[in-house]
């Protein structure tokens, strides 16, 4: 019969051929087909050499933190930010409060517990949760920097921050309470500063004027105490 | 695509960030392995699945029910990474640090063992990485649901909104191609032919 073509030959070999048994009687009688497809399956199968290892632990938390922020503020709200900046930005904050889910929690539905946060975070190889936290703690700070810069720079409305202020509220009493554990005395002193402003802004009604929040901020210096703790930390992230 | 996850994504279209969560949590894994293979570094499958996920979500609306969910992110998760790497070697080329593309030819000529297998294998595997990221965008979506994700026709022609005829033409021109590339490399041991 006449030697069968290449795309019978890759049907056959991915299980896809209507009659697998013809091909296999042909292959055990004519030679050159059984090379030709041998070659086939040789070159074929080197793609497996592309196979994907598993990624590291907690890759649906970590990804669902950096999610998050992007998500669950409101449509219309959302303005992607460019370039790596603004991806760094986007990235910011992210993590520390899709950790405990607080975002869509505090927005949608009841905001999980503690508890439901430290299980996901016990989910994690003891190494990691430690860098997965430092980090976090690292981009509560840049978030947080973010927000103070936006309304001090006068580039906000109410509307905008209120939500995204409202989380950063609920991560920012978490890593409050867990420096205060830890004895980081500074680190929980400037989150203490920085929970006031937080908490006005996310219960700011829409006629709020931001020059209060901007007077706070200047007054008590917070985008450089926030600063200085974030650089501290720098080596973390 | 089943009740559950039909809901989940007719809720997540309709704002709903549990319901997206859902989706994240049940497709993260495969849609990081799908950005590994063509990217091999792990951070930046991460980056790039965060980027495929955010696109989804924002073109909820104009996805197709009748689709699967699973090849619609697949599909856009692939494009993300291709996206990464170009980016990647533009970065690379900018930085006067291409890597020695051809480190593994010199190993391919080279009449030793095991170290140069090694060598081989893996200028295989970057030829292989490289051959897929040059493929149409239909033909890349057809290779990988079929040879990596075990996908059928039927369901490639889905994700790709064509016939099963042209999502098999599809894999044969991506299968060409790749041989192509491929077959130069690839050692015919002696003595095997007849």
């Amino acid at each position: 019969m006449a030697s069968r073509p290449d795309e019978e030959l890759i049907l056959f070999f991915y299980g896809e051929h209507e009659a697998p048994q013809d091909v296999e009687r042909d292959l055990a009688t004519d030679g050159d087909l059984s090379r030709r497809y041998d070659a086939l399956r040789r070159e074929l199968s080197a793609l497996d050499g592309l196979d994907a290892p598993e990624p590291r632990a907690g890759l649906e938390i970590r990804m669902w933190a950096r999610l998050a922020p992007a998500v669950t503020r409101r449509p219309g709200i959302l303005r992607l930010p460019a370039g790596w900046l603004g991806w760094a930005a986007l990235a910011t904050g992210a993590l520390v409060l899709a950790l405990g889910g607080f975002l869509a929690g505090r927005i949608f539905h009841p905001a999980p517990t503690e508890n439901s946060v430290a299980s996901n975070l016990q989910a994690l190889p003891p190494a990691a949760r430690e860098r997965v936290l430092e980090a976090a703690l690292a981009d509560h700070l840049d978030a947080s920097q973010r927000l103070m810069l936006e309304v001090a720079n006068g580039s906000a409305s109410i509307d905008d921050e209120r939500v995204w202020a409202e989380t950063l509220l609920s991560a920012n009493r978490l890593y409050r309470r867990a420096a205060e554990r830890a004895g980081q005395r500074r680190v929980a002193s400037v989150l203490a500063e920085i929970e006031p402003l937080l908490a006005q802004l996310a219960d700011a009604p829409g006629t709020f004027d931001l020059g209060v929040a901007r007077a706070q901020i200047a007054k008590q210096d917070l985008l450089f105490k926030v600063r200085v703790t974030r650089n501290n930390l720098k080596e973390l992230s | 695509m089943d009740a559950a996850e039909l809901d989940r994504v007719r809720r997540a279209r309709g704002g709903d960030a549990e319901a997206f969560r859902g989706i994240v949590e049940a497709y993260s894994r495969p849609l990081w392995r799908a950005a590994f293979r063509i990217l091999d570094d792990p951070a930046a499958a991460e980056d790039a699945v965060q980027i495929a996920f955010l696109h989804a979500w924002r073109a909820l609306d104009r996805f197709d029910e009748s689709a699967e969910l699973s090849t619609w992110l697949f599909r856009i998760a692939v494009n993300a990474a291709i996206d990464q790497r170009r980016d990647r070697t533009r970065r690379e080329t900018l930085a006067g640090a291409l890597p020695e593309d051809f480190d593994g030819q010199v190993a391919v000529r080279s009449p030793a063992a095991d170290p140069h297998r090694h060598a081989v294998s893996r200028q295989l595997i970057d030829r292989a990485r490289d051959a897929i990221a040059e493929l149409s965008q239909a033909e890349r979506t057809a290779i990988l649901l079929r040879h990596f994700e075990g996908r059928s026709i039927v369901e490639i022609a889905r994700a790709l909104g064509g016939d099963e005829s042209a999502a098999k033409q599809a894999v044969f021109r991506a299968v060409r191609k790749l041989r192509a590339v491929l077959a130069p490399l690839m050692e015919v041991p002696r003595g095997e032919s007849a």
